[in-house]
C-alpha cells in the first residue's frame, strides 16, 4: 500500500495520529492532513459558564415541542439521498470496472474481509480509491474461491453513467445506486448474471422500474436513549423508467444476500424477484418484472431436493441484519421449517414489509438451523 | 486522583442522584458538559443565540428524559445525541442563523496563543474563519458528523452512536466531508498549510 493510501486509510479510519505521523514522514502528503488539522483547530469547550447553568435551571420546566422526529428522520434520509447523488457525480470512475466483472456479492464479502466497512452501499464509492479493494486481485485474494473476472477487458464505464447532469434530489439516491450497481433487480431476463457482466447488459429497453428503498422513520430512541426501535417503513417510490437509462453495464442482477459462492450456482435469473441490497436498505428494481408474488417468501419447492446448507449463524446474521434498515436495531424473524431446513421466514415486526423479509429469506433459505427463531440485532 | 477519573466517578454519582428526581444533582451535570454542548450547538448553528438557545433546550430535553437513558452508552453521547438532534430540528425548521459563524470562544482562543505572532495568529484566525464557513456550507448530515468526530475528536462508533448511524455511514459521511471541504477551501489550502505549519 503507498503511504499516500495508507494514510487516506488512517483518515478513514479515524486514526489522526497515525495519518498525522506519516504525514509528518513525507510532507508531501501533509496537505491530507490540513483539513483535518483545521477543523480540529476548531475545538473549543469554553469554561463553566454559571450563568448559562443558572438559565437551564431556571428553565427546566420549560414546555418544549415535541420533536417532530420523524419529520426529521426523512429530511435527513433525503439530505443524504442528495449527497449520494452528488457524491456518485463527483467519484471517479475506477469503482465502477469492479464492479462489472464481479458480482456485488464478492466485491461486498471482498471488502468485509478485507476490513472495509461496507454500509449505506457506498463503502465501493468512498473507501475504494484508496484501498486494496479497488484492485480485481484484491477480490480474489480475499475470497480464494471467488471465480475469476468475466471479462479482462470490461467495457469502461458508459459516459452516460458519470457524465450526466447532476440529478434531482429525488433521484440522486437511485442514480448513485446505479452508478455503484447496488440496486440490482433480476433485469436479465434468462440471461446469467455473469453474462450480464461481461457483456455490460444495457437495461436501457427496459420500460417502467419501480424503485423500492425503505425510509427510515420516526425513532422513539432519538431523544430516550440510545437503543433504536423497529420503525415504520417500507416507503415505494415508483420512478417510470428513471434509473435504467443510467444503469448501463453497471447492472448485473446481483442477489445480494446469497452467499458468495452460491450465487451463481443457485440464482435463477428471470425469476421475478426484486433483488434487495445487503447494504442496511432495500434497493430493488425490478425491471418490468411483475411484481413480486406475496408467496414469494415461500422457498421454491426444488430447493427442498438440494442437501441443507451449512450455515455460519454469526455471517448469516450479519448477513441477514444487512437487510434491515440501519434504524432499526433489532429484529426478531421466525422461521418456517420443512423437513430440516427453512423455506419461509416471517419478521415479528411485519412494518419491515416483504422485501426485508424475502431479502433475509435468501440468507437462509434451504440452511439447517436449530430453532424456529432468531434475534436480529446490531 | 485523576481528574478525569474524579469526573468519571463524579458523573456516575450525580447522574444517579438526578435520575431520582434530584434538580441539584442535574445541576452538576450541566457544569460538567455544558462546555462540550454549547460548543456542539455552535459548530452546528454558529454562534450566538440560537446556539445557546439550542444548548440549553438540549439539557432540558435531557432532564425531562432521564428516567430513560439506560446507562448504556456514556452520558456525553447521549447528550451530543440530543444536541444534534435539536439542532438539527432547529436547521429544518429554518431557524438558523447563518450570518454568524464565528465562534467567539475560538477567537479567544486564538487570541491567547502566545507562541504566535501577530502575522500567524492573524492568518490562523482567518483560516478558522474560513474553515468555519466551509463548515456551515456542508450539508446537516455530514456538518454534525464532521462537528462529532472531526472537531469534537469522537470516535466514529461514539458518533454513529450519537446519530442514530452505524459507523461505516459516519465513515462515509467524514469522508465525503473531506472530499467538499478540500473543495471548498482550495484557493486557500497554501494559506491553510501555512497556518498550521
Amino acid at each position: 500500500m503507498s503511504q499516500d493510501d495508507a494514510l487516506q486509510r488512517a483518515l478513514d479510519r479515524g486514526e489522526f495520529d497515525e495519518a498525522e505521523r506519516l504525514a509528518e514522514a513525507n510532507p508531501a502528503l501533509s496537505e491530507l492532513v490540513d483539513i483535518d488539522r483545521g477543523l480540529r483547530g476548531l475545538r473549543t469547550e469554553g469554561p463553566a459558564d454559571e450563568g448559562f447553568v443558572a438559565g437551564v435551571m431556571a428553565n427546566l420546566d420549560r414546555e418544549l415541542e415535541p420533536l417532530d422526529e420523524a419529520g426529521l428522520a426523512a429530511w435527513l434520509k433525503d439530505e443524504d439521498g442528495a449527497n449520494v447523488g452528488a457524491a456518485a457525480e463527483a467519484q471517479p470512475a475506477e469503482v465502477v470496472p469492479l464492479r462489472r466483472r464481479f458480482p456485488t456479492t464478492l466485491v461486498v464479502a471482498a471488502a468485509a474481509a478485507i476490513g472495509l466497512v461496507a454500509t449505506g452501499g457506498l463503502f465501493l464509492a468512498d473507501q475504494a480509491p484508496s484501498a486494496e479493494v479497488a484492485s480485481y486481485e484484491a477480490v480474489q485474494d480475499a475470497l480464494p474461491g471467488a471465480p475469476a473476472p468475466t471479462s479482462s477487458a470490461a467495457p469502461a464505464p458508459p459516459a452516460a453513467a458519470l457524465e450526466e447532469p447532476a440529478p434531482e434530489p429525488e433521484e440522486a439516491q437511485a442514480a448513485s445506486d446505479a452508478v455503484y450497481g447496488l440496486d440490482f433487480a433480476d433485469e436479465a431476463e434468462g440471461a446469467t448474471e455473469a453474462s450480464s457482466i461481461a457483456q455490460g447488459a444495457s437495461a436501457a429497453g427496459a420500460a417502467e422500474n419501480e424503485v423500492r428503498r425503505p425510509r427510515a422513520e420516526a425513532d422513539d430512541s432519538l431523544i430516550a436513549g440510545l437503543s433504536g426501535t423497529p420503525t415504520k417503513r417500507s416507503r415505494r417510490r415508483a420512478r417510470p423508467g428513471a434509473a435504467t437509462a443510467r444503469r448501463g453495464a453497471g447492472s448485473h442482477g446481483s442477489v445480494l444476500a446469497e452467499a458468495p459462492r452460491e450465487q451463481t450456482d443457485e440464482r435463477t435469473a428471470g425469476d421475478g424477484e426484486a433483488a434487495t441490497g445487503g447494504f442496511g436498505v432495500t434497493r430493488g428494481l425490478s425491471a418490468s418484472a411483475p411484481a413480486a408474488p406475496a408467496a414469494e417468501t415461500q422457498a421454491p419447492s426444488t430447493a427442498m431436493s438440494a442437501p441443507p446448507r451449512d450455515l455460519n449463524p454469526q455471517a448469516a446474521q450479519t448477513r441477514a441484519l444487512a437487510c434491515v434498515p440501519d434504524a432499526v436495531s433489532a429484529v426478531r424473524v421466525r422461521f418456517r421449517i420443512e423437513g430440516d431446513r427453512v423455506v419461509r421466514v416471517r419478521s415479528t415486526t411485519p412494518e419491515l414489509g416483504d422485501d426485508v423479509e424475502r431479502c433475509i429469506l435468501r440468507v437462509y433459505q434451504g440452511a439447517a438451523i436449530s430453532g424456529t427463531e432468531v434475534q436480529l440485532r446490531r | 486522583m485523576n481528574p478525569a477519573l474524579m469526573n468519571t466517578v463524579d458523573e456516575a454519582a450525580l447522574l444517579e442522584q438526578a435520575q431520582q428526581g434530584d434538580a441539584r444533582a442535574f445541576e452538576g451535570l450541566v457544569r460538567l458538559h455544558q462546555g462540550r454542548v454549547r460548543a456542539c450547538a455552535t459548530k452546528m448553528l454558529g454562534a450566538g443565540a440560537e446556539a445557546d438557545d439550542a444548548a440549553q433546550e438540549t439539557f432540558i430535553r435531557a432532564w425531562k428524559a432521564l428516567g430513560r437513558f439506560d446507562g448504556r452508552a456514556k452520558l456525553s453521547t447521549w447528550l451530543y445525541r440530543i444536541c444534534t438532534n435539536v439542532c438539527l430540528n432547529r436547521m429544518r425548521r429554518g431557524r438558523r442563523v447563518h450570518a454568524d459563524l464565528h465562534d467567539p470562544a475560538l477567537k479567544e482562543r486564538l487570541a491567547d496563543e502566545k507562541n504566535l505572532g501577530p502575522e500567524r495568529s492573524a492568518l490562523a484566525s482567518e483560516m478558522s474563519a474560513q474553515m468555519e464557513a466551509a463548515l456551515g456550507r456542508l450539508s446537516p448530515s455530514l456538518r454534525s458528523a464532521v462537528v462529532l468526530v472531526l472537531i469534537e475528536g469522537q470516535s466514529h462508533k461514539q458518533a454513529g452512536d450519537a446519530l442514530g448511524v452505524p459507523e461505516g455511514t459516519i465513515a462515509w459521511r467524514i469522508h465525503e466531508a473531506r472530499r467538499k471541504l478540500r473543495e471548498f477551501l482550495r484557493p486557500a489550502e497554501p494559506q491553510l498549510r501555512k497556518a498550521g505549519s
